[in-house]
């Protein structure tokens, strides 16, 4: 079990009426923290005589349990995994913020780690070394160096069943012609981490905020349905409630190995999804060392081809970013597709506004 | 004799005597109990309850005391979400919260008069699944209508399929709908305990009275009034509280809900938990009135009939065309509540993904597959344990809580008691289980010696602070029922408090205690929010387990193993009631023959 892992400075600057409301609220909590802190010292000191300490890995991606377990395997170190959707990971990070938990957090979408780093707390300035990154890669790399790429995918391609639709959009502006009234769907960027790096890359092409806030509201009075998840949407595709699904490509890609009927076309232009890697500058220097090292497995052959075969009908299929590792054959050749990629330091502080602005005005 | 009196408590001085040794240990604790007791009670409900619900609703007004903001005093928040759609949200909400409660607790009542009063056909089969609805979760009861209705669902497969059936279904009237099916078990466990618990010889002096049928069941309607009370009351809030059914209808309805706002507020970075605590105190604001409007209603009049001489009612016998009428109700209720819900769960865990429906589409590899799997063998074993420890300990502090509810005028301390209770009903279980982080992982806490964030001590507890209220509110209305002379009575003969509660009280109240319990275990053993935000890392509970199995493959495995949880549910049910008609003393299986 988890116990307290970390000496916080945050505890040592507390202002006195602070400390004293603090102290009022959780006081009555003393009587259970018997039960607690008699195990939680006999957890330190087994930590201070072992050098290695319990890596806490934060994450949202397919192959994370493999990728962990491997890790472990190879290296020694205890690592415990906490694997949930995004939006869960992230309120949970958010909650835990002035004593944070987590060692390493990984998922899709660099925009939050731009808001985490904006507060630092994002270890700065690490590359892992174990591999080289590619032309891709290093385009995603931000200026501090905070959070490490893993991987790219599409946020979003449009899918759709070529059973029913012949000539799918090749532009998003296509999405508002009569022809598609009340047949596109796609997820609420509240809910679906992937989809507010779309609705911001459509949001930057259309030239801000203003112009992407008129094009969804034009979408939605042509019937635009909105779903919670990838899988909420698709399943609505498949069913015919929609004929065109805007979700991400590694969901459409996967789904065609049950339902080869389906199609994933990238309309101009497509926005790159990065998955990152973000450390916890607050966690102690034993774990911020652990953290790089998974870091760096990651990056290792061996760590590849994990990633490549931990979730083979879902986040598998991803444009690998460091050199000498192939994508899955049903990975289309990225150099083909029109792609952009929205700047995170931008919009990333823009994710709650503009995700609450959607939830307001185009879901409801 | 035993006709008359099955239930009548013997002499408490014909008993056999311990030995004086044990009679004073059992003096020395009683006294021990009675000293240290409430001071204990309060102290765990204020840790358990109080702590984390005052850590999160005070960051609607003051966000920098958890570093989710810069100010010490704000009300930003409340600018930000009446200026948005929470405003709105709310109103619906609570009229949805309304409706369904209404709705449910008129069907659940008529249920229970079917299911207590009347020799209908299969009456303990009808019992079980009582509890298979309140076993299923709203989500799942929502997605199971949405596949029966849903384009490519079993209607549309069957050509019959309704834009208009769908179109009201991802609305209001479905939202009230799914919210009313999913809140009638917790009525049926509030009236049916009374209904069961209300003797013949109330109904017998009014017919001798030349009362009416119609006076007849005003007269017992009034008795109940406890209950119905605590179903509307407990449904309300529950119905306000839900987050499954507004996940599945609300995106697609285009109609504004608290909890979906308050969903969003939190899913974004950085998750705006001044938003969600404005949400919060909306919603504890709303349960407050009704509780006061319920407190106006059941001022200065008693309602207690359960005693020693109380003589269980004899079930009627119906004329053919009731009994049809009475079989045909309440097979419809089960259909709508279970049949087609588990229908449409099913078939999506049988289908063959991305198939229409068809006999050679369907398959049991999802079920293959997760009984083959070894991963889950310990989210089950761990989610289990919690439930079985979290079910003991509800109980008795439920019981406590109950009983102190259910005496008459309320002190103000009681007072604060059941708003504090209602209040963590009406909260979602992401707001209590945010207030965990917040409360027990400040770093303060640390220099305080209190290390429990982060293991299954937190997860415990709130769990146990899920459970509490709505248990504790299931009991208020059989406690309300006991009546205080059957304590006394026992006094006089000499009984120490303790043997007066187990040899006097426990014996009627011993079916309703059992409902309690397996409530608790079967709520906390699929619970969700908590156990995604509290689990230790590395700790993966059945719940959990579920949500990754659904976002990671397909629909239909996901609920493949959420049939499975819910078979492991079902079963511990059917043991535990099994083992009450084997195991319990007589007099106890006499009370609770109409239960089980």
């Amino acid at each position: 079990m988890l116990v307290d892992r970390k000496e916080n400075p945050i505890t040592m600057h507390l202002s006195r009426p602070r400390l004293l409301g603090l102290a009022a609220l959780t006081a009555a909590g003393a009587l259970l923290a018997a039960c607690g802190s008699s195990s939680a010292a006999s957890q330190t000191t087994q930590a201070a005589s072992a050098a290695k300490v319990p890596l806490v890995v934060y994450a949202a991606e397919g192959y994370d349990q493999a990728e962990v377990t491997a890790f472990q395997q190879a290296t020694g170190i205890p690592t415990k995994l906490v694997d949930h959707s995004t939006g869960t990971l992230l309120a949970k990070i958010s909650a835990e913020r002035n004593n944070p938990q987590w060692g390493v957090f990984w998922s899709d979408g660099a925009e939050s780690y731009a808001a985490l780093d904006q507060e630092h707390m994002l270890v700065r300035g690490f590359e892992p070394t174990a591999g080289t990154l590619n032309a891709l890669g290093k385009e995603v790399v931000p200026a501090d160096k905070s959070y490490i790429p893993t991987g790219l995918t599409i946020a979003a391609a449009v899918i759709y069943n070529s059973d029913v639709v012949k000539n799918p959009p090749t532009t998003w502006s296509q999405l508002l012609e009569p022809q598609w009234n009340g047949a596109v769907g796609m997820n609420n960027p509240a809910i679906s981490g992937p989809t507010y790096p779309f609705v911001a890359g459509v949001m930057q092409q259309l030239g801000g905020v203003t112009q992407g806030e008129q094009f969804f509201t034009q979408l939605k009075n042509n019937g635009l349905h909105v779903y919670a998840t990838n899988k909420v949407t698709l399943t609505a595709l498949l069913n015919g409630t929609i004929k065109l699904a805007l979700v991400q490509n590694s969901a459409g890609i996967g789904f065609q190995f049950k339902a080869p009927q389906l199609k994933v076309a990238y309309p101009s232009k497509v926005s790159l999804l990065p998955s990152v890697i973000g450390i916890d500058a607050k966690a102690p220097k034993q774990e911020i060392a652990e953290a790089e090292q998974f870091a760096n497995f990651i990056y290792s052959a061996k760590g590849q081809a994990v990633q490549l075969s931990g979730d083979p009908h879902g986040d598998s299929l991803f444009f690998p970013v460091v050199q000498g590792t192939t994508p899955l054959p049903q990975v289309p050749d990225l150099a083909s597709l029109p792609t952009d990629a929205p700047n995170p330091a931008v919009w990333g502080p823009r994710e709650a506004s503009i995700d609450q602005w959607f939830t307001n005005n185009i879901v409801q | 004799m035993s006709s008359s009196a099955p239930t009548t408590v013997a002499p408490l001085s014909a008993r056999p005597i311990g030995t004086r040794e044990w009679r004073r240990f059992t003096a020395a604790a009683t006294r021990v109990a009675e000293r240290t007791g409430w001071p204990l009670f309060w102290l765990v409900l204020v840790v358990v309850l109080l702590v984390p619900t005052a850590c999160f609703l005070v960051l609607a007004v003051s966000p920098r005391l958890f570093d989710q903001g810069s100010a010490w005093f704000s009300t930003a928040s409340f600018s930000r979400a009446l200026g948005g759609i929470a405003g709105q949200g709310m109103v619906d909400s609570i009229a949805v919260g309304v409706s369904a409660a209404v709705l449910a607790t008129t069907a659940a009542t008529a249920l229970a008069w079917v299911l207590q009063r009347t020799m209908i056909a299969g009456r303990r089969i009808w019992a079980v699944a009582v509890w298979a609805v309140l076993l299923m979760p709203s989500y799942l009861i929502a997605v199971g209508w949405q596949t029966v209705l849903d384009k490519g669902g079993v209607l549309s497969s069957l050509g019959f399929y309704s834009a208009g059936l769908r179109s009201l279904f991802f609305g209001p009237v479905g939202y009230t709908f799914i919210l009313a099916l999913k809140g009638a078990p917790f009525a049926y466990f509030a009236v049916a305990a009374a209904m069961a618990g209300i003797g013949r010889s109330y109904e017998e002096a009014a017919r001798v009275h030349g009362a009416s049928r119609r006076t007849r069941m005003t007269t017992t309607a009034s008795l109940i009034r406890p209950a119905l009370f605590a179903a509307l009351i407990i449904v309300f809030a529950e119905s306000i509280a839900d987050f499954g059914t507004a996940v599945v209808i609300a995106p697609n309805a285009h109609f504004p809900i608290a909890t979906y706002t308050l969903y969003t507020a939190l899913s974004s970075y950085p998750a705006d938990f001044g938003v969600a605590a404005v949400v919060g105190w909306m919603l504890v604001a709303s349960v407050a009135v009704a509780l006061v409007i319920q407190r106006r209603l059941m001022a200065r009049r008693s309602y207690a009939v359960l005693g020693g001489r109380m003589r269980p009612a004899v079930p009627v016998r119906l004329d053919p065309l009731r009994r049809t009428l009475a079989f045909a109700g309440v097979c419809t209720f089960f259909l709508l509540a279970l049949g087609i819900p588990v229908l449409g769960a099913v078939v999506s865990s049988l289908l063959e993904p991305f198939h229409h429906l068809g006999l050679h589409t369907l398959t049991v590899s999802a079920y293959r597959g997760i009984l083959s799997s070894t991963a889950l063998g310990a989210p089950i074993d761990v989610s289990f344990k919690m439930a079985l420890i979290t079910a003991c300990v509800t109980l008795v502090l439920a019981s406590v809580v109950a009983r102190r509810l259910a005496a008459g005028r309320l002190d103000a301390v009681s007072k604060v008691m059941d708003l504090t209770l209602m209040a963590a009903v009406a909260l979602p279980g992401l707001v209590l289980a945010a207030g965990y982080i917040f409360a027990y992982n400040l770093p303060v806490v640390g220099t305080l010696g209190i290390h429990i964030y982060g293991t299954l001590w937190v997860l415990g507890m709130a769990y146990l602070a899920g459970a509490l209220p709505s248990t504790s509110r299931i009991l208020v209305g059989p406690m309300t029922q006991v009546q205080g002379s059957l304590l006394a009575a026992a006094r006089v003969h000499g009984a120490s408090t303790a043997t007066a509660w187990r040899k006097g009280v426990l014996p009627l109240l011993a079916p309703s205690l059992i409902w309690a319990w397996l409530l608790t275990f079967a709520t906390t053993f699929l619970e969700l929010p908590a156990s995604e935000l509290l689990s230790p890392p590395g700790v993966k509970p059945i719940s959990v387990a579920i949500v990754q199995v659904l976002n990671k493959s397909d629909l239909f495995r996901g609920t493949a193993l959420s049939v499975v949880a819910l078979l492991v549910d079902l079963t511990m049910i059917v043991l535990v009631t099994v083992g009450f008609r084997v195991l319990a003393p007589k007099g106890w299986r006499k009370v609770g023959a109409r239960v089980f």
